[in-house]
């Protein structure tokens, strides 16, 4: 699979697996098979870029997140940043892809630490990596970041339950733009708030995109979320990716079947539209990645499954240009 | 520059702030705490101007004037040596604080590190500080403290480290269960991805989100360890005589009880009162601590 070249690309990652191990009993411990929440995933970002990566809960998108970042340990593949394979690097190196990569959570309320002021939740990259080291530079560097995610300056003394969810969120946007990353990856940053403030957050991240060249991996359980922040769009499903094509295809002319039915959740504002356009309605849960059906894993909720889904696991295929499909019938 | 901002969401706090920390305000808003809090001051004051209060040292023995009933040269009489009641009960109170204090305090220097310890390392580390907590958790408490006393002689630091000792897997296991949860908040995760070193992430992520239930049980072992005193005292283990504590008059006073049993009623009350005094500030500490009863921090 060659989707870009890694050269140009601040990250990418190469058949990503990532399996927890369901131990039981306590002393035998027997492996009794694995949660494959990530099972053979690639994905490039480019510098600059917005890729959308969209599932339903369970499909995996965070544990992506938390592999990029060093939360969970891979159990295969390859994670690249500026062409360095992040699971290889030595202290010095890590230190400094920790510098360059943030992360935004979902929650707006247990991602800060309700203990500490704004001030000092913005200053911990920079203690963490020993930048604007005097006292006044810090807190200088801290009113500048309150200021440019919207905050006054004059807020940096107050603790989290002070704030809304939609300033905590900005705070915590502050807290990953700080040490000048160039990859954020953002786990459902607008998932917890209500809608209006959504879109106040969403146009912060794209201004922010804009003056600093970030690259996003923005995580999503809908499409309709990450339609105008990204660039290309990637639809995954229980550890596998189904479909990864620039963003017009994915919205226009969807190839995979779970593409197509998780955009019908997507409600069109034109209701002409709207009442014409065929529907692929998701029925039954996603299975559990434990136990994950054979061949397609799709294929116990696929509308247009046939025998050959059980039998043979489709690859990522570029069907149109830039438009990478993973089923048996397209 | 970006337009600011959820002015439809307005902030929750905004203006003046009360002066007074707030657990400081809910503790005077509780009122056991506010009665047993008065009691405990009023004890230490008793304790900390003892010899002011008192014409007699706690040692000085008369025994022509033996087992006096309570008089107003003897508030509350004299004991087998003619020692005055009073007196003794005072400067009990110094030991009696004392060590229910230093018991406490030890038993968190203990079992907050371990706790934390565990608790950010896991793995084996885990285990082994929990199996050493274990395995000194079956060690009867008297058993430990015998060994102890013997080794080191009955002085009040040795009893405040037996006590200690025995508190403190309470305080390494409270503490673990509170760090593992943080542990798994996002706030935390967050550190560790921008290369928090662990020594920060310990002391300052996971120690303040973690240290409350542990002030909420300290409050309450100051009472325990009164009462632990005063049980090793029963069994010649406590603090030598003659310096006096709660613990070894009272276990005095049951040796003469036929005689002087009136003897048996400062000793044990002040006991009593003292050990539910600490019981209540620790129930008010944990209602206006405990985020579940007052809402989010
Ligand atoms: N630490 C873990 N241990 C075991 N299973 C996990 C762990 N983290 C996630 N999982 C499982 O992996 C799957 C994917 O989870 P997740 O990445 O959170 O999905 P998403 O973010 O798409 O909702 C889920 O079935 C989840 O239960
Ligand atoms: S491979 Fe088969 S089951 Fe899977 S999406 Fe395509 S048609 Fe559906
Ligand atoms: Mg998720």
């Amino acid at each position: 699979m060659s989707m870009t070249t890694s050269t140009r690309s601040v990250l990418d990652i190469r058949d990503l697996q990532v399996h927890f191990p369901v131990n039981r009993g306590v002393l035998f411990i027997k492996n009794k098979g694995a949660v494959k929440a990530v099972d053979g995933v690639n994905l490039s970002i480019a510098p600059g870029e917005t890729v959308g990566l969209v599932g339903e809960s369970g499909s995996g998108k965070t544990t992506v997140g938390r592999a990029i970042i060093g939360l969970v340990k891979p159990t295969g593949g390859v994670i690249e940043f500026e062409g360095n394979n992040v699971l290889e690097m030595n202290s010095a190196a890590l230190r400094q892809f920790r510098r360059q990569v943030g992360v935004v959570f979902q929650d707006p309320y247990g991602s800060l630490n309700p203990r500490m002021t704004a001030e000092r939740i913005i200053s911990e990259p920079l203690v963490a990596h020993h930048l604007f080291n005097s006292k006044q530079e810090r807190r200088a560097r801290v009113q500048e970041l309150l200021e440019i995610v919207g905050l006054n300056a004059g807020m940096a003394s107050r603790y989290p339950h002070e704030f809304s969810g939609g300033q905590r969120q900005r705070i915590g946007i502050a807290r990953a733009i700080a040490s000048d990353p160039t990859l954020i990856i953002l786990d459902e940053p607008v998932s917890a708030l209500d809608v209006s403030i959504q879109a106040q957050i969403i146009n912060l991240l794209d201004e922010l995109q804009d003056r600093l060249q970030i690259a996003y991996l923005f995580i999503a359980h809908d499409l309709s979320v990450v339609r105008h922040a990204s660039d290309r769009v990637a639809v995954m499903y229980l550890g596998k990716l189904m479909e990864v094509a620039p963003r017009d295809a994915v919205y226009d002319n969807p190839l995979h079947p779970y593409t197509k039915a998780l955009l019908s959740a997507v409600p069109v504002p034109d209701p002409e539209i709207e009442k014409k356009r065929e529907r692929t309605i998701l029925t039954g849960d996603i299975p559990s990645p434990t136990n994950p059906p054979s061949g397609c894993v799709f294929r116990t909720r696929c509308p247009i499954a046939d025998e050959a889904c059980a039998e043979s696991i489709p690859e990522l295929r570029e069907v149109t240009p830039g438009q990478h499909v993973a089923c048996l019938k397209v | 520059m970006v337009k600011t901002s959820d002015s439809v969401e307005p902030s929750s706090v905004d203006t003046a702030r009360i002066q007074l920390p707030y657990w400081l305000a809910g503790l005077l808003r509780h009122r056991l705490s506010v009665i047993g809090g008065s009691f405990i001051l009023f004890v230490a004051f008793l304790a900390v101007f003892a010899p002011l209060l008192t014409g007699f040292e706690p040692t000085e023995v008369d025994p022509p004037n033996r087992f006096l009933r309570p008089s107003f040269e003897h508030l509350l009489g004299t004991d087998y040596l003619g020692r005055d009641q009073f007196t003794r009960l005072i400067y009990g109170a110094r030991i009696s604080m004392v060590v229910g204090i230093f018991s406490v305090v030890i038993a968190s220097f203990i079992g907050v590190p371990l706790g934390l310890t565990a608790a950010h390392f896991g793995g084996w580390t885990d285990s082994a500080i929990m199996r050493f907590i274990d395995a000194k958790l079956s060690i009867p408490g008297l058993i430990l403290a015998m060994m102890l006393l013997l080794m080191l002689g009955g002085g009040v630091l040795t009893v405040s480290i037996a006590l200690g000792i025995n508190l403190s897997s309470a305080q390494a296991r409270l503490i673990r269960s509170q760090a593992l949860s943080v542990k798994e908040r996002e706030y935390f995760h967050a550190a560790r991805a921008m290369g928090t070193s662990n020594w920060r992430l310990i002391l300052l992520h996971m120690m303040p989100n973690s240290i409350q239930p542990v002030i909420v049980q300290a409050s309450l072992g100051v009472g325990f360890a009164i009462l632990g005193e005063a049980s090793l005292s029963f069994l010649g283990l406590g603090v030598t005589p003659p310096t006096p504590t709660w613990g070894n008059m009272l276990s005095l006073a049951f040796q003469y009880m036929r005689s002087a049993p009136y003897l048996l009623f400062a000793p044990g009350v002040a006991i009593l009162l003292l050990v539910m005094s600490f019981s209540f500030v620790g129930d008010g500490l944990r209602d206006v601590l405990d985020p579940r009863l007052k809402g989010k921090i």
